[in-house]
């Protein structure tokens, strides 16, 4: 460990026990008042805390920002809001004291109302810039979940709020209900920080931070209960919360401009983590919910004894009812998402396990159909060329006119077997393909080499020539398939235009013929393996082109009127 | 008159096709059925041509390329094979091989191959 980290460890250590014992003191004296002589812990303890210590932290706060370039926990225009969001909560106190204990007056709503409500505003922004780097890490899911949170807080607490201003003006009740929107809507992002920084890694100062938010809200709700029960005075302990948050604020501020005196860079900036990803609130949410309920649950079931105990006669059992039943059905609602969820993912992936099974098994099979079927081409092709070479020297030797044209049966006879032994070999055999550049002219000229074309039959070739990149045997394949297609469907007069364009970074080759047109519904089919509607057909000549030219990154389609194979393939061919 | 050597463990289709060579005006020095066959009478007769078979019991036709390769002997080869795989493909491309025929072949083509020569 370097002496840095050591340094380090030990401020960050006491730091902690300081901030505890800070806190400790405020409640331990406001506890004690009575026994240790203060007379009010309004006048003599909360009264200037609320001055002295915003102030500190307002200090600090500028301090902060004149070495903000040696800060890595926050970036600059984010410290910034939170120093003014800090300042402006300063001004709302000293404002409210001024009226409060100076003036002696009331005023309701009054420029500290605007100041109450412009700080979480402020913090919001600074939140909202904190976070804005990390937007591609944060899931939907926690914005979600945060949202639903920052609803549970929100509409107990309006309708309370609600309900107490009603006897207000219009402005009025809109001040009032303006205290817990702005809340909730700036713990949305707390919460979001606080499962980004806390769940991800520790940070002091932003866990610090957003514990302070957290309890400046749970002081803004108990606090409004107290006004609309008429049971706030000064020196209240809904006091020693606001006192707290502040004084949280304080030592964060305190220890991140301490914490710039240590070089070390190693642990501290989390923008520099930005590989982490937000991928646990699938693991935690049910556990965050539960507890989070609980705990809310549990507060709000303590708090409705005190007011009952306190005030027997008022009837604010309303408020806790409705509050209890947002709970639970927003609880509910939650499981029942999160569970869906799970059952969605659960049904995604037994989907992708059926799938690759399925193509392990046709893999298998068809790796055997492939041993299979070349096998028995071998042990065909042998026999065929006794029988065309045997053949051809009949033809040779005879001149009978029988024989002759006999010898021409089995010409034809043993050619319709060779091809679709090729057909099946084309269909099962899996070939990497061999990217080369080639002529469209001659590829169609090598394809036809070998095809007995009718004398009927036109063939026209395109006029331009094309370079295109492709496997050359591949696709000589699928053209002599494309256009023996044509040749067999054309019945001895017709046809056959081939076209070809690049465009768009695609080369376009186009087969065209005369023939009759494919019906509407077989238009999908005929790519299908072991479709055909030929006597003589395997059903596999189509089906291999359209696994050659996927094989090429391109596609196939057949277009009618006049019937028009359209083959297209990228101009580059990326391996 | 080509001097020409047949190597195929077919023997119905060795005897055809030396019929319809030696009618076509050519020479048929050997009949082989196996590589070992091949180098032997490639090396006895120094044929013009040598029609050879690749999947064959024992010496198989990469067998006899490879040791007519080794033994220095300038014969022209054509292969005709029923079955050409990936490998075997990939394999033919260390030698020198004039042509390569799938079966089942018209002798014709055969013949007019060689008499391209």
């Amino acid at each position: 460990m370097s002496e840095n980290t050591m340094k380090r460890s030990k401020f960050a250590s006491f730091w902690v026990i300081g901030l505890i014992i800070n806190l400790g003191l405020i409640l331990g004296l406001y506890y004690t008042e009575g026994t240790i002589g203060i007379d009010d812990f309004s006048d003599n303890i909360s009264l200037p805390l609320y001055t002295i210590i915003p102030g500190i932290l307002v200090l600090l706060g500028i301090w902060s920002i004149t070495i903000s370039s040696r800060i890595k926990e926050i970036q600059k225009k984010s410290l910034i809001l939170l120093v003014v969001s800090f300042t402006l909560w300063f001004a709302a106190e000293q404002t409210w004291n001024l009226y409060e204990h100076v003036l002696d007056i009331d005023p309701y709503p009054s420029i500290a109302d605007f100041f109450y409500l412009a700080a979480p505003i402020t913090m919001f922004f600074s939140l909202v810039l904190f976070l804005k780097p990390f937007k591609k890490q944060i899931s939907k899911k926690i914005i979600v979940f945060a949202s639903i949170i920052s609803i549970v807080v929100l509409i107990p607490t309006l309708i309370a709020t609600y309900t107490f201003g009603i006897e207000g003006n219009f402005f009025e009740i809109f001040i009032a209900l303006l205290y817990p929107i702005v809340d909730s809507i700036l713990l949305v992002p707390a919460i979001v920080a606080i499962s980004f920084t806390i769940l991800n890694k520790r940070n002091l100062f932003w866990g610090g931070i957003l514990i302070g938010i957290l309890v400046l809200i749970a002081a803004d709700v108990i606090f409004l209960f107290a006004v609309i029960d008429d049971t706030y005075v000064d020196g209240h302990p809904v006091d020693i919360l606001f006192i707290s948050s502040y004084t949280v604020w304080m030592f964060v501020m305190y220890y991140i401009i301490n914490n710039s005196r240590f070089g070390n860079k190693k642990e501290v900036s989390i923008t520099e983590n930005k590989k982490y990803k937000i991928n646990k609130f699938e693991k935690y949410g049910v556990i965050i919910t539960i507890i989070t309920i609980n705990v809310m649950v549990g507060i709000i079931l303590i708090s409705m004894n005190y007011y009952l105990e306190t005030n027997p006669e008022e009837n604010i059992t309303t408020y806790f009812s409705w509050t209890l039943i947002m709970l639970v059905v927003i609880f509910s609602s939650f499981v029942i998402v999160l569970n869906s969820k799970l059952n969605i993912t659960l049904q995604k992936r037994s989907r992708i396990l059926e799938k690759t099974t399925e193509n392990l098994v046709k893999a298998e099979r068809f790796s055997a159909i492939g041993t299979l079927a070349s096998r028995l081409a071998h042990d065909l092709r042998n026999p065929l060329g006794i029988i065309m070479t045997s053949n051809s020297m009949i033809k040779k030797k005879s001149t009978d006119e029988q024989i002759l044209k006999n010898t021409e049966f089995i010409s034809r006879s043993v050619n319709r077997m060779e091809h679709q032994i090729n057909n099946v070999l084309d269909f099962v055999r899996v070939h990497p393909i061999k990217i080369e550049e080639s002529s469209i002219h001659e590829l169609i000229y090598d394809s036809l080499k070998n095809m007995k074309i009718p004398e009927g039959i036109l063939i026209i070739k395109p006029e331009n020539d094309l370079k295109i990149q492709c496997d050359k045997e591949q696709f000589l394949i699928v053209l002599y398939n494309i256009i023996l297609n044509g040749v067999q469907k054309l019945d001895k007069t017709g046809k056959i235009i081939i076209e070809c364009e690049s465009k768009d970074n695609q080369n376009i080759i186009k087969i065209q013929d005369s023939g009759k047109d494919i019906p509407e519904d077989l238009m999908e089919k005929v790519f299908e393996p072991l479709f055909t509607t030929k006597h003589q057909g395997t059903g596999l000549g189509l089906a291999s082109c359209k696994q050659i030219i996927h094989e090429h990154q391109g596609t196939i389609h057949v277009e009618n009127n006049p019937t028009t194979f359209v083959i297209k393939i990228p101009r580059e061919i990326t391996k | 008159m080509k001097k020409i050597v047949i190597v195929d463990d077919e023997i119905d289709y060795t005897e055809i096709l030396k019929d319809f060579c030696e009618m076509s005006n050519m020479e048929v020095v050997g009949v082989g059925h196996n590589g070992q066959d091949a180098v032997n009478l490639c090396k006895e007769h120094l044929p013009d041509f040598l029609l050879l078979d690749l999947s064959m019991p024992e010496f198989d036709g990469f067998f006899a390329l490879e040791n007519i390769k080794k033994s220095n002997v300038n014969v022209k080869i054509i292969i005709l094979t029923g079955l050409l795989t990936e490998s075997s493909i990939k394999n033919l491309e260390k030698y020198e091989v004039f042509e390569t025929l799938i079966k089942p072949v018209d002798p014709n083509t055969v013949i007019e191959k060689i008499n391209s020569v």
